[in-house]
């Protein structure tokens, strides 16, 4: 049966996730390379933007253009016809953050910047 | 604060006469009782411990440390790998903002839950120099336990483990069975309390919230060696592995023994350094504290802590 097995026995879930509505800032830049790089997909795809354990400050940006997805539980924010996906469990990590785009070949690319963040690695893709 | 000061060195004192030469005993702990489920899990715990995790079978325990982005230790865990789940046991002190960064944390397509299991399980350890012995009259059918595995014997789990030289055996019960409990009862064995284990856990230098607050590196509470340099990226690592590259530990973990209080906080001695008690206890065999002292600073040398003459003692060599 082992130590956690057997009928009738369970433990209460920890649940810490505070959700709060989301707001975001996409910068013109920033929205430009989105809609570049959706390349008239926006109808069908979402950027979608989480955080997840990782990095060297405790949590890792992660930011992908997917497929609508059918999963409940996203806050969708649309500029301009960009539709931006947040998940519930992130939103209080990633309220108020600023997404921009950096047109360079070094340090290049789309950047986020947290105001929830107390502190970030050099590379910038992790926080605290 | 003034200036207290090195009195003499006592080359002749022993630190083993401090340290280990207690029998063993058995004390009811009020650990942090986590348990992590769901597919991913392992990788999850990976990517906040310090420690590389990576690896843990079903069958294993092995001990990490959470730090904060600084470097500095904000909780120990020991992880028993069960089948799909982990269970976590961690500084009771610290389990809501270790629970807050495990939960935090987890991606959103990921189906993990952590549980509470503070009441629902209990944690006993047996310390001592006897504590295999002990644990063998009480439940006589545990084969013999090794290091970073753990035996699952009548819902029961049993874990060997060494700390500073001395063996640690971890149980962990359900809170409705108290089958170990009465067999300790019926052989007279006393379950002690957190007030006795912490006698035992500063003698044998074994940090609690004191210790793990956010405050301390890995290395100065004798940690180090559970830190993982080439698993990748994890909360603290620019830190440790800064200090890594550029040189040793400047601070250890010592035991300090006096006939009088020792107070907690920092005091200086003679040669300009700072030690810093984190952890005092009186018993009937003087005061015992933990003091987070100089690298350089000599062992077996009697310091004077406000005006009370102390022995100082390193829990082990290349620590």
């Amino acid at each position: 049966m082992g130590i956690l097995g057997g009928g009738g026995f369970s433990l209460p879930v920890v649940s810490t996730i505070e959700v709060v509505q989301v707001t975001i800032e996409l910068t013109e830049t920033a929205k430009s390379a989105l809609s570049a790089s959706m390349s008239g997909d926006e109808e069908t795809h979402v950027l979608l933007v989480s955080a997840q354990s990782g990095g060297c400050s405790g949590f890792m940006y992660d930011m992908a253009i997917v497929e609508e997805p059918s999963e409940s539980g996203f806050q969708k924010l649309d500029y301009d016809g960009i539709k931006i996906f947040i998940h519930d469990k992130d939103s209080s990590m990633l309220n108020g953050i600023r997404i921009d785009y950096k047109d360079s070949l070094m340090g290049g690319g789309f950047q986020i910047d947290n105001p929830n963040a107390s502190k970030s690695c050099g590379c910038g893709q992790s926080f605290s | 604060m003034p200036v207290n000061h090195v009195v003499v060195a006592n080359p002749s004192a022993d630190p083993m006469t401090v340290k280990s030469e207690f029998l063993a005993r058995i004390y009811l702990l009020d650990s942090s009782i986590s348990v992590l489920k769901g597919e991913g899990h392992v990788n999850h715990l990976n990517n906040i411990l310090s420690t590389d995790i990576s690896h843990i079978t079903t069958g294993q325990r092995v001990n990490g440390l959470i730090c904060d982005s600084n470097g500095r230790v904000s909780d120990v865990i020991s992880c028993f790998e069960l089948d799909n789940e982990t269970l976590l046991l961690g500084i009771s002190r610290n389990s809501i903002q270790t629970r807050d960064i495990l939960t935090r944390g987890i991606p959103w397509n990921k189906e993990l839950v952590l549980m509470d299991g503070d009441h629902a399980l209990r944690h006993l350890k047996i310390s001592g120099v006897d504590s295999e012995e002990m644990l063998n009259k009480i439940h006589p059918d545990i084969p013999p336990l090794a290091e970073n595995k753990f035996c699952s014997i009548d819902d029961k789990i049993f874990s060997k483990s060494i700390h500073n030289g001395n063996i640690v055996i971890d149980i962990i019960v359900r809170s409705d069975d108290d089958s170990f409990n009465n067999m300790a009862s019926v052989l007279g064995i006393d379950i002690l309390g957190t007030q006795d284990w912490e006698v035992s856990r500063i003698r044998m230098g074994y940090p609690s919230h004191n210790e793990a607050n956010s405050k301390l590196l890995p290395s100065d509470i004798g940690m180090g060696e559970l830190v993982s340099l080439n698993k990748g990226c994890y909360p603290g690592q620019e830190i440790h592995a800064r200090l890594d590259s550029r040189g040793s530990a400047k601070r250890r973990m010592s035991l300090i023994r006096s006939d009088s209080v020792i107070l907690k906080g920092k005091h200086k001695v003679l040669d300009g350094s700072t030690i810093n008690v984190t952890s005092s206890v009186e018993t009937e065999d003087g005061c015992f504290a933990i003091a987070i002292a100089p690298i350089d600073l000599s062992q077996n040398i009697t310091i004077d802590i406000a005006g009370a003459k102390s022995e100082l003692y390193f829990y082990h060599d290349g620590f």
